[in-house]
């Protein structure tokens, strides 16, 4: 085992290859509080990449309901039970990652889904954590919470499904830092769904050979962001590069948010893999549950969120989620307005920080009808 | 044995003689026991797609043992299958293994929860250096003949989900050609691709593969050609793993030569893939010479 570097849970730690980032990684920030469940980006996935045979199971991109949603069942719960105490001392995780809890004669700490495991994408749909009694439902914080959590690969720095492939079918690409399963190698011996915690290498049963999330690499590559970003309708969804936190830039929008302001925050650090996806964790949930899924600073990167009314550069930057379909290395805020920049600061959209308040007449004039209050 | 056997009076001398007598003509003019591997030379077919055909009766059988891979990472723990009979036969051009093991369960399909039986035997490349029994190592390859029971069923999905509803998939939908490719590209990538896991000649349930270590079997490009086949009958495998033997001058598999095979054994309900398998170490085997 190779020590690397793993910036998520401050500290080094073991993994099967040397430390070695890509020229440019591929990254990823949700806003939770924002997303609807609506399933759009899931099915902007399922239509574009999982319409084969053998692929009727698979969702590279699902939405669940926390904390009772699970895809496919119990994923998350299962791996952090088997890990045992997961302790940090302030932002260092003191416990230990999936490649360091390795059983002996194993190359990773994992597990393999039932079939049946996947049958159910969306079970727990919209379940609160408790009942709800009498008055609750009006007291902030409300005793009882869910929120959805929108799911892709992560494409990891240090990927579980990679480190367990013993013919090294699965590689990191040097451009963008997406992670492939190399479609004639890979023989179908799953260790890769046995290894990623996220559980987002998939078994094809009709062709025998695994397949995962290609982060639309051929869209990515022509500037655009993935199919399930573009189709966000709750335009939660934010797609760029990411530095690292050593080389983080304030105009670089992912940056920004994840090493600057620190808003964004990876799901599950723990576990030792430097996933690249980055959630801004839901205002509405206790701490605890927070800690656990997204690690000691979310808390931190809530509270940070519930001020960003007061934030002009951070408002601007989130108004700018799902405005494009381009993905924008840079952006900057001036006054009310926040723009996204291609890298040699050409403008690619602006868009309006306060959106103008209109106040119109009940009645419209002109064809004599009414006007209900609906914006 | 009861104590009633065991009282009963010594059989005498001859009985004895006559014994050994038959044992030794049952290995000498086929069948019987040996103590390594020896094709047999056949004068009629050779069975490459039959395993469980009455030439098999003429091959002497050698028992090898197996034990669990627990060298590499990921490794078998415990292992399932301990033993296997082997039996070959040869006809000058094609040598063709039988391999026979206990299972108690046909396990022929793939899902994320269950595996397939399969089996392999694996031959050095050259006659002189004898390669690592694991897949061989660099500068010293092995050339292997695979067995997966999961591409001998014809409607694996079928079978696997019966009351799946018909689903509209586009790639099948598609005109033939250059339409279809396309959408084989989008939505069957490993189709495309050619993998030998989904694409082998005509439907084929053994692959031929060659390998210098751990993690780097690869196809071998037809260098030499395989055939086989296998049943399942009342708790027992009998796979029938054929190939070429090639330039008679320089192959070791040539009749005539001593060379080694080596077998592996996946049990596909225990969770054995890949690298978790039961293998053996290089039995010695003989190529039975004379014919033609
Ligand atoms: S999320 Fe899973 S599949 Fe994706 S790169 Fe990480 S370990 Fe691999
Ligand atoms: S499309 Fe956007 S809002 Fe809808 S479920 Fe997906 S992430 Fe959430």
């Amino acid at each position: 085992m190779a020590r690397v570097y793993n910036w998520q849970i401050g500290r080094e730690m073991d993994y099967p290859y040397d430390e070695h980032r890509p020229e440019r990684q591929w990254a990823g920030v949700f806003d939770i509080n924002k997303c609807i469940a609506c399933q759009t980006c899931t099915i902007a996935c399922k239509t574009t990449w999982t319409s084969g045979p053998g692929q009727e199971h698979m969702f590279w991109n699902n939405v669940e309901t926390k904390p009772y949603g699970f895809f496919p069942m119990g994923y998350d719960v299962r791996i952090l039970d088997a890990l045992g105490p997961q302790d940090w001392q302030g932002e260092r995780y003191a416990g230990q990652t999936i490649f360091e809890a390795a059983p002996s004669g194993e190359r990773i700490l994992g597990w393999r889904p039932d079939d049946e495991d996947y049958a159910h994408p969306n079970l727990g749909e919209d379940e609160i954590k408790g009942r709800i009694d009498r008055g609750v439902a009006y007291a902030i914080p409300h005793e009882s919470w869910m929120y959805y959590l929108a799911r892709t690969c992560n494409h990891c720095t240090y990927p579980g499904c990679l480190a367990s492939c013993p013919r090294q079918s699965i590689y990191k690409r040097e451009e963008d830092g997406i992670v492939l399963v190399d479609q004639s190698r890979c023989r179908g011996y799953q260790e890769c769904v046995r290894g990623c915690p996220y559980k987002k290498v998939f078994f094809n049963p009709h062709s025998g050979v695994s397949e995962k999330c290609i982060g639309c690499y051929p869209r990515f590559e022509t500037g655009e962001v993935s199919a399930c970003f573009a189709a966000c309708i709750g335009k939660i969804r934010l797609q760029g590069w990411i530095s690292k936190p050593d080389q983080a830039r304030e105009d670089n929008p992912i940056d920004y948010l994840v090493h600057i302001r620190k808003v964004a925050v990876p799901f599950m650090p723990q576990l030792g893999l430097e996933p690249n996806l980055y959630y801004v964790p839901p205002i509405h949930v206790p701490d605890f549950f927070l800690r656990q899924m997204f690690g000691p600073t979310a808390p931190r990167a809530a509270e940070t969120y519930r001020h960003v009314r007061d934030d002009v550069t951070l408002r601007g930057l989130f108004c700018l989620f799902g405005s494009t379909d381009r993905v924008f290395p840079r952006f900057r805020v001036d006054g009310d307005v926040a723009m996204a920049l291609e890298e040699d600061g050409t403008e690619i959209l602006r868009v309006p920080v306060t959106e103008p308040t209109i106040v119109r007449p009940e009645t419209e004039r002109l064809y004599q009808i009414r006007r209900v209050n609906t914006p | 044995m009861t104590s009633k056997h065991r009282s009963a009076p010594r059989p005498r001398g001859w009985v004895w003689l006559v014994g050994l007598l038959a044992a030794a003509a049952s290995v000498g003019c086929g069948g019987g026991r040996a103590d390594h591997v020896i094709a047999r030379r056949v004068e009629g077919e050779l069975p490459r797609m039959d395993p469980v055909a009455a030439a098999w009766d003429d091959a002497p059988e050698f028992e090898a043992t197996l034990q669990p891979q627990n060298v590499v990472a990921p490794q078998l723990a415990e292992g399932s299958v301990s033993r296997v009979r082997v039996r070959a036969l040869h006809d000058g051009t094609w040598v063709a293994v039988r391999l026979e093991w206990d299972d108690a369960t046909d396990d022929h399909n793939v899902t994320t929860s269950t595996f397939s039986d399969a089996c392999a035997v694996q031959f050095p490349t050259g006659r002189e250096v004898r390669p690592s029994p694991m897949m061989g190592n660099d500068g010293a390859p092995v050339d292997i003949v695979y067995f997966r029971a999961a591409w001998q069923t014809t409607d694996n999905m079928g079978e696997l989900y019966p009351n799946m509803p018909p689903i509209y998939h586009p790639a099948e939908a598609a005109a033939e050609g250059e339409p279809r490719e396309q959408m084989a590209l989008q939505y069957q990538p490993a189709t495309h691709a050619g993998n030998p896991t989904v694409v082998r000649p005509d439907g084929a349930s053994v692959v031929a593969f060659s390998a210098a270590g751990f993690g780097s079997l690869s196809p071998t490009e037809g260098h030499f050609a395989v055939q086989g086949h296998g049943e399942y009958r009342e708790g027992h495998w009998y796979v029938v793993l054929a190939r070429e033997i090639g330039d008679a001058s320089s192959a070791p598999l040539a009749p005539g030569q001593r060379t080694a095979v080596a077998v592996a054994i996946w049990n596909g309900s225990h969770g054995e893939v890949g690298s978790r398998k039961n293998r053996s170490d290089w039995l010695d085997l003989e190529i039975e010479g004379g014919g033609s």
